[in-house]
């Protein structure tokens, strides 16, 4: 059976911006050096701004190859800004790789954070829905699954109540709750944990 | 276990089910506007009335500053009608433009944590623009009553301008929404653009005012073709179709919805880094 994900010499480059130090900084120079960088832009309207800021290459992923077969749960374990969540968005096609390829045989969903999509202005009610449709469920399996979720959720109480409303840990709940009970193939999670100096990030894959 | 489909992922690689996906994301259209639409009226105490309110309020300024004040001619038929048959389609486009040109950094937070595509973002604020000028078209009606004014049978063509109309709002959208993800100088342009060809386009005026050797370069401005249209449908024979210049307004719509789309497609695959 060949793997459900398999992953070959996968790359992300991003391109990191720094500006030049200035010795010190000076009012008049502010003045002076945004002024010629407002001539410039009318000259070059769409060249990125040169000289005052320097430009870095940066391999969030580089080399990264593994499969993963049927019934796999996998655990991603590194330190802050280890590329961990960056390798989830390449795998949910959020954003795509600078080398390398991906194969995927069936259905993925993403939870890089709860609750995308959420709006304050709408009620719990509504954003259940909306937040299932974003995340590829349809309306029917919603409706099946709504009590189911506002039970896990516990906020029966503040359906109608508009969410900028919540509290935070009701908001997260149902936010999690949609997110709960998604029934796909393949299903990724990014799980934060906050423990003394560093955010540890672990994301799992599993299959259903 | 569903059936099985196999997905490539690698740079530069253009989705081969986009359009498929796409078809499976219909519901996510329908609920993306069903918000918009709930979330512009929340808290406002007429709510709806809003879409009826600001359409007339415009139509009656229009009425009173071109036809009392700078006494334009109306071909023959109520000011306040020929305006508002330009009206619509106006009010369709520059909300339609505006709402879809700033969706993608309003939707910033979805882009960068979930995978759908992105084209449902921009069409469906395009969509709750309609949903607008369909409502909006009941003063339309109201008028038409008011001054016993009926239409003839050309009214049966307006689903075709609705077309071209939907076709404009949604080209130039594509493109603003996708130029606004990189350079967000273009959120200062859209209103400046709809401004501007708010008084270059016959809106408050009947485009018969224009001179006759001027009036194909005229029609160079996609919106002179979706206006005329809308008016020859609803005014009936009263303000004759100037074919050439509607032509070429028409072949521009398309062209702006293709390059449109082709752009969009282009360059979607990097909105999540640099949103």
């Amino acid at each position: 059976m060949p793997p459900v994900i398999s992953v070959q010499n996968l790359g992300k480059k991003y391109i990191l911006s720094h500006q030049s130090p200035e010795r010190y900084t000076a009012l008049r120079d502010v003045i002076a050096n945004s002024a010629k960088r407002t001539l410039k832009k009318f000259r070059h309207p769409f060249a990125a701004a040169e000289g005052d800021e320097i430009h870095e290459e940066f391999w969030a992923l580089k080399d990264v190859t593994f499969d993963i077969q049927q019934g796999d749960r996998v655990g991603i374990i590194g330190r802050n800004g280890a590329g961990k969540s960056t390798l989830l968005k390449v795998l949910s096609r959020i954003t795509e790789p600078t080398t390398g390829q991906v194969k995927v045989r069936g259905r993925v969903a993403s939870l890089l954070e709860v609750g995308a999509g959420f709006h304050p202005e709408l009620t719990g009610r509504e954003n259940i829905y909306l937040n299932g449709a974003v995340l590829g469920m349809s309306k029917v399996k919603i409706k099946k699954k709504f009590d189911e979720i506002v039970a896990f959720a516990e906020v029966e109480k503040f359906l109608d109540t508009p969410v900028k409303r919540f509290s935070s840990g009701m908001h997260v709940r149902l936010a999690f709750a949609v997110t709960a009970h998604l029934e796909p193939e393949i299903q990724q999670n990014c799980v934060r944990e906050w423990g003394g100096k560093f955010a540890v990030a672990v994301p799992s894959l599993r299959m259903i | 276990m569903t059936k099985q489909h196999t997905l490539i992922i690698k740079a530069g690689h253009t989705e081969r089910h986009y359009w498929k996906d796409l078809w499976r994301y219909r519901e996510l259209f329908f609920f993306l506007a069903w918000r918009d639409i709930l979330v512009r009226y929340k808290q406002t105490a007429i709510g709806i009335a809003w879409a009826l309110l600001r359409p007339f309020l415009t139509m009656v300024v229009f009425t009173l500053v071109f036809s009392k004040l700078a006494k334009l001619p109306s071909d023959g038929v109520p000011y306040p009608i020929m305006v508002f048959a330009a009206l619509l389609p106006w009010q369709f486009f520059s909300n339609a433009f505006t709402e879809a040109g700033n969706s993608l950094i309003s939707n910033a937070n979805m882009i960068s944590k979930v995978y759908f595509p992105r084209l449902v973002i921009p069409a469906s604020a395009v969509i709750v623009s309609f949903v607008d000028f369909l409502l909006s078209g009941i003063i339309l009606v109201g008028l038409m009553l008011w001054y016993g004014f009926y239409p003839d049978w050309r009214i049966l063509t307006l689903p075709l301008f609705i077309f071209i109309a939907f076709a404009a709002a949604m080209g130039a959208g594509l493109w603003i929404a996708a130029l606004n993800v990189k350079y967000r100088d273009f959120r200062y342009i859209i209103p400046f653009v709809v401004q501007l060809v708010l008084y270059v386009s016959p809106v408050g005026f009947s485009s018969t005012i224009v001179p006759e050797q001027w009036r194909l370069l005229y029609s160079i401005n996609p919106m002179v073709g979706v206006i005329d249209g809308f008016r020859w449908a609803i005014l009936g024979g009263n303000t004759p179709l100037y074919w050439d210049g509607f032509i070429l307004s028409a072949s521009l719509v398309l062209l702006l919805l293709i390059t449109g789309i082709f752009y969009f497609r282009k360059t979607e695959r990097r909105f999540a880094d640099l949103i």
